[in-house]
């Protein structure tokens, strides 16, 4: 069959109508258009495929339809596993330090500690919480640094060592006072300057939902089993420096004479920043200590990530609950409605219309591409959220003049940045050399659609039309766009590092992380503070 | 009809001629439809499996085109519908440019090629028959017989479908300036 050209249209057609026989020329050459530019097709695998599925004649493969359903159903299990290893993983996490003695029988007079400390591997290089940054102490062992922590922090000035009960290496046991009473293991570690305080535990108090390291979210969910005076137990969230004052200052009820379930939550200020430190205790009746024993963990706040808003440039917590305006960050506005990008990423200022930035290391040099929103400028913008020039402004001699510029990404480095242009509508991606404002008419890419945008310089993986993710195999003879993750609702923005680690933004505020091999990760969700 | 022992279908020779003969131009149709080649040729595959079976019931086996058109579209609407996209080769492609003064530039191939892609968004919104009798009028010189026969419409009817689906494409058109 000679599939082109179209034949003319019949005479029942209007022959005067000079729009209909506009609209056949230009259908006629789109169909020739489209004809042309398909690459070869496969006849003998096309063949193979259908000789196969005939022969297969299965009742699972008996109807396309059915087929696709099940493919369908398949792709989504898999997707459903991978939600569950990310989550389940994350609970395994979360309670992987649960104190080893959670099923021995309970007691609330125990004088030899039976439990292992939390986290039990003992890490050198692990952050300390005592002495506080402020405190300007020293301690040359870690039995000086448990005993400075008992007394400064838990409120235990004749606090005493009892190096019998103490069970691991650097894990020391703590009695509020001399003779027997309830012990508080307290876990060191050594630092360059001496040792540190990194948490401490009590069999008395077996917190199951946090643990040391675990990452902070606005609302922390705070459970396990206690017995306490009483069955009250304090609870109190503090700031890195432990000589100040507590964040929050609540309590909860366990059990009273055996170990029973607590469950609690605590709201973490949005004021908060940096580490914060939980401590569970049973407050000292007799009146001799603040606390008798305690549980203390260190919780450590999320990866910063860095998203434009509603014209604002905001840090985001990993739940989606937690925006806060950076501090001193003037407004960006951006016309791509919001972008997600990743630590050690600058500020903007009103003008930029993209905005990506540097390595994450701060001792590197940051600095950031920005395109202006007049769309013909890019900018170095520093760290400090200065535009420091229009230093790689493009010229009026390159092919990108009259192009509107959406948005820029580059690299660490020297290296090509990446253009987004909108010519006449249409998204032009080009690559551009830093050095030289020059754009590489060899490596430029025609993006199929209105809206695909976001091409990932390291990743090379880019939003679609459609709202999904796709990656862009630039190595092949014919290029070829490769679904990466589909989230069920549109992404309007994606980001990544060196390592390949990509963030995405959704519509609905959903924030992704995916890199290769590992699997999707979502890290929140309902980010609906921002006008996306 | 014995359900129990349903005819074989015909013999596979027969099946290799039939592809030979219309398995290329039924990507083609499928391509003014769907972007993905490789959707399309499943569309394609999926029609010849579908009617192959159904083969032996076919008594007038003249009409197997017609069928595997017909077949086609359906997937082909379906595809559309469904967005199940995988992999899409060429979504994002790379323009190739000549060396020297003379060659097209990025941005001009970009405003040029623009338009066969708004002509095929325009004809993929218009309502299903429609979309259909242009497909098969432009991609196939079918005749109104032909398509009448692959669309089981009378060809009084494929005028009328042809009359208004070439005034909304216009009008589809004329919207996007």
């Amino acid at each position: 069959m000679n599939a082109l050209p179209p034949p003319p249209f019949g005479a029942d057609h209007d022959p005067d109508s000079a729009e209909t026989a506009a609209v056949q020329a230009r259908l006629r050459a789109a169909v020739t258009n489209r004809a042309a530019s398909l690459p070869p097709i496969d006849e003998a695998a096309g063949l193979a495929a259908i000789q196969a599925r005939v022969a297969r004649r299965s009742p699972a493969a008996a109807l396309p339809t059915r087929r696709g359903m099940l493919a369908v159903l398949g792709a989504a299990a898999v997707l459903a596993a991978v939600a569950l290893v990310v989550r389940n993983d994350r609970h395994d996490t979360v309670r992987t330090i649960t104190p080893a003695s959670t099923t021995a029988p309970p007691s609330s007079t125990t004088t030899t500690p039976v439990t292992t400390p939390p986290s039990g591997t003992h890490t050198p290089a692990e952050p300390g919480i005592w002495p506080a940054p402020s405190m300007n102490i020293r301690y040359p062992d870690a039995p000086s640094a448990a005993l400075g922590f008992a007394k400064g922090f838990l409120g235990q000035p004749n606090a005493v060592v009892d190096t019998a009960a103490s069970t691991a290496p650097g894990v020391v046991a703590v009695r509020p006072n001399p003779g027997p009473g309830p012990i508080t293991l307290v876990r060191t570690a050594q630092h360059d300057d001496g040792f540190v305080v990194v948490d401490a535990s009590t069999e008395q108090i077996q917190l199951e939902s946090l643990a040391t390291g675990d990452t902070l979210t606005e609302v922390l969910d705070v459970s396990g089993r206690s017995v306490a005076f009483e069955a009250t137990l304090s609870v109190q969230l503090w700031p890195a420096d432990l000589t100040a004052a507590p964040l929050v200052d609540k309590i909860t009820m366990g059990g009273g004479t055996e170990l029973m379930p607590f469950h609690t939550t605590v709201n973490v200020p949005s004021t908060a920043s940096g580490p914060l430190v939980l401590l569970l205790a049973e407050v000292d009746a007799s009146g001799r200590s603040t606390f008798s024993y305690a549980t203390v963990v260190r919780l450590d706040p999320p990866t910063p990530i860095v998203a434009v808003t509603g014209g604002h440039l905001e840090h985001l917590s990993r739940d989606g609950k937690f925006a806060k305006p950076i501090a001193g960050a003037p407004a960006v506005a951006s016309v791509h409605g919001g972008f997600a990008t990743l630590p050690g990423d600058c500020a903007g200022t009103r003008s930029l219309a993209s905005l990506h930035g540097g390595p994450a290391d701060p001792a590197a040099v940051r600095t950031a591409l920005a395109a202006t929103t007049g769309g013909t400028g890019i900018v170095t913008v520093a760290c400090d959220g200065a535009v420091t020039g229009d230093s790689h402004t493009v010229g009026s001699g390159q092919s990108v003049a009259g192009a509107d510029i959406r948005a820029v990404e580059a690299g660490a480095g020297t290296g090509p940045a990446v253009l987004e242009l909108d010519v006449g509508g249409k998204r032009l991606l080009r690559r551009l050399d830093i050095a030289t404002a020059q754009t590489l008419d060899d490596s430029a890419y025609l993006v199929d659609g209105q809206s695909a945008t976001f091409l990932d310089d390291h990743t090379n993986a880019y939003v679609a039309g459609d709202g999904l993710v796709y990656s862009l195999d630039v190595t092949a003879a014919t290029p070829t766009s490769t679904l990466l993750f589909d989230p069920g609702k549109p992404v309007v923005s994606l980001d990544a590092n060196e390592s390949s680690l990509l963030l995405f933004v959704t519509s609905d505020g959903g924030l992704f992380a995916w890199a290769p091999g590992s699997g999707l990760d979502l890290i929140g969700e309902g980010y609906t503070s921002a006008a996306w | 009809m014995d359900l129990m022992h349903p005819p074989a279908p015909p013999p596979l020779t027969d099946l290799a001629a039939l592809h030979r003969a219309h398995y290329r131009d039924l990507v083609r149709l499928a391509s003014l439809l769907n972007d993905a080649v490789g959707t399309c040729e499943e569309v394609v595959q999926d029609a010849f499996v579908s009617v192959w079976r159904r083969a032996p019931r076919l008594r007038e086996t003249d009409r197997l085109p017609a069928y595997l058109r017909s077949a086609v579209l359906n997937g082909a609407r379906s595809h559309l519908r469904r967005r199940q996209v995988r992999q899409r080769p060429g979504h994002l492609r790379v323009l190739h440019l000549e060396d020297g003064a003379t060659s097209v530039s990025a941005e001009d191939a970009a405003v040029h090629d623009d338009d066969t892609r708004a002509v095929l968004g325009a004809l993929r919104r218009l309502p299903d028959r429609q979309r259909d009798v242009l497909a098969l009028r432009f991609w196939g010189d079918l005749s109104e017989t032909e398509i009448a026969a692959t669309l089981g419409i009378a060809p009084g009817t494929v005028k009328t479908h042809v009359h208004r689906a070439l005034a909304a494409l216009a009008t589809l058109l004329e919207d996007r300036r």
